[in-house]
């Protein structure tokens, strides 16, 4: 080896490898520096926001009022009732039943729906003599993806009977 | 292969400017990513959604509230001071007595975000505004919340504890708020106004 070879193999191994470590550890940083600001996220937040107004305010709202639900037309929603029935009978305002939330809401088939009517926490169920029908519609959420919720809340006459057994419940769309 | 300057004996230099320019570099990264973690759309108690949520369930419950006569029946739940609280006004969610219990609950109780619930009337010289508390949970952040109604008291409206009360006899001195003019049905008109905030 010449005595005037200041920069060996080995130093340039060295500085090499710093090298494609500082260029990796950037590559792999950026788009996490930028993630807040992606769009995309932000649009399944706008979709639940809308879709719980549209249930609570019309489709499945009484007569009149915003955010106190109908026992007729939330039943029949759940229950699976045919939409012309539901018209016909209780005057219900939506086009599509809880079997096909997209067809109500206006979403692409790609995204997935899932609509709860919960008290307490659980989900409730509403009493059509004897057979409960539970107030929830759509697969559940994933557990890997980034889930947007949206909730109103809303009154319902569990008793339709008497006009005094109102209740408050959560209504609470997911989209994902 | 490598060029050679000669005369050049200071490899060991050229390997530690790698290493400083390399920290210098992700230093400089990391002081980034810091900086940067909270931003106006990531998820924190000043997230946009989260106001708009707490905002929409304070209107939410006003509305049904009052549809349901539940809010009438919650301002006039008052003998000296509203029934049932420690201090002339509630400081955390009321018992389950109160007509409201079940709605603020199920709207914030529950997801332990926090609320005030104020009721502005007309002072009883006529000037401006007075302002009653019926729930107190502390200051508004910066980021809260809040929906407001207005709710028309007459004076047939009975309250106290067990409405033993009549707005118009016993009114200008045991409720709150002075009546309005010399109205015969008018006792006066009330504004209802939830503040809600996460802790």
């Amino acid at each position: 080896m010449s005595a005037d070879r200041a920069q060996t193999v080995l130093d340039f191994v060295v500085g090499m490898s710093v090298f494609l470590v500082a260029v990796g550890f950037t590559f792999a940083f950026v788009p996490s520096l930028l993630e807040p600001y992606a769009v995309g996220e932000g649009a399944t937040v706008i979709v639940a926001e809308r879709g719980a107004a549209r249930l609570a305010e019309s489709s499945l709202a009484a007569a009149g009022s915003t955010a106190t639900l109908s026992h007729a037309c939330t039943l029949a929603f759940f229950d699976g009732t045919d939409p012309a029935t539901a018209a016909a009978e209780s005057g219900c305002d939506w086009t599509a039943n809880g079997d096909d939330l997209h067809a109500e809401l206006g979403v692409d088939d790609f995204r997935g729906l899932n609509l709860t009517v919960t008290r307490n926490g659980t989900v409730r169920t509403l009493d059509p003599g004897g057979a409960n029908v539970t107030m929830r519609a759509g697969p559940a959420p994933p557990r890997d993806r980034s889930v947007a919720a949206a909730s109103r809340i809303v009154a319902i006459d569990v008793d339709p009977e008497d006009d005094v057994g109102r209740e408050t419940h959560r209504l609470t769309l997911r989209v994902w | 292969m490598f060029v050679e300057h000669l005369p050049d004996d200071r490899g060991q230099a050229h390997t530690l400017e790698a290493f400083t320019a390399a920290l210098l570099l992700v230093a400089g990264l990391v002081f980034a990513t810091q900086a940067t973690a909270v931003t106006p759309l990531s998820a924190s108690t000043s997230n946009q959604h989260v106001e708009n949520q707490a905002a929409i369930a304070a209107q939410d419950v006003l509305t049904t509230a009052e549809a349901s006569g539940e809010l009438r029946a919650a301002l006039l739940y008052y003998d000296d001071g509203f029934v049932g609280a420690d201090d002339e006004y509630y400081t955390g969610l009321p018992n389950a007595s109160h007509p409201l219990h079940g709605q603020l609950r199920e709207a914030f109780d529950n997801r332990r975000i926090a609320f005030d619930v104020d009721v502005y009337y007309p002072a009883a010289d006529g000037e401006g505004l007075d302002r009653t508390r019926m729930i107190d949970m502390g200051s508004p952040s910066d980021n809260a919340a809040t929906a407001s109604t207005r709710v028309a008291l007459y004076g047939d409206d009975r309250f106290g504890d067990s409405d033993q009360y009549v707005l118009a006899d016993d009114g200008p001195g045991g409720y709150f708020a002075a009546p309005v003019g010399a109205g015969d049905t008018l006792y006066t008109v009330v504004e209802v106004r939830i503040t809600a905030w996460q802790m």
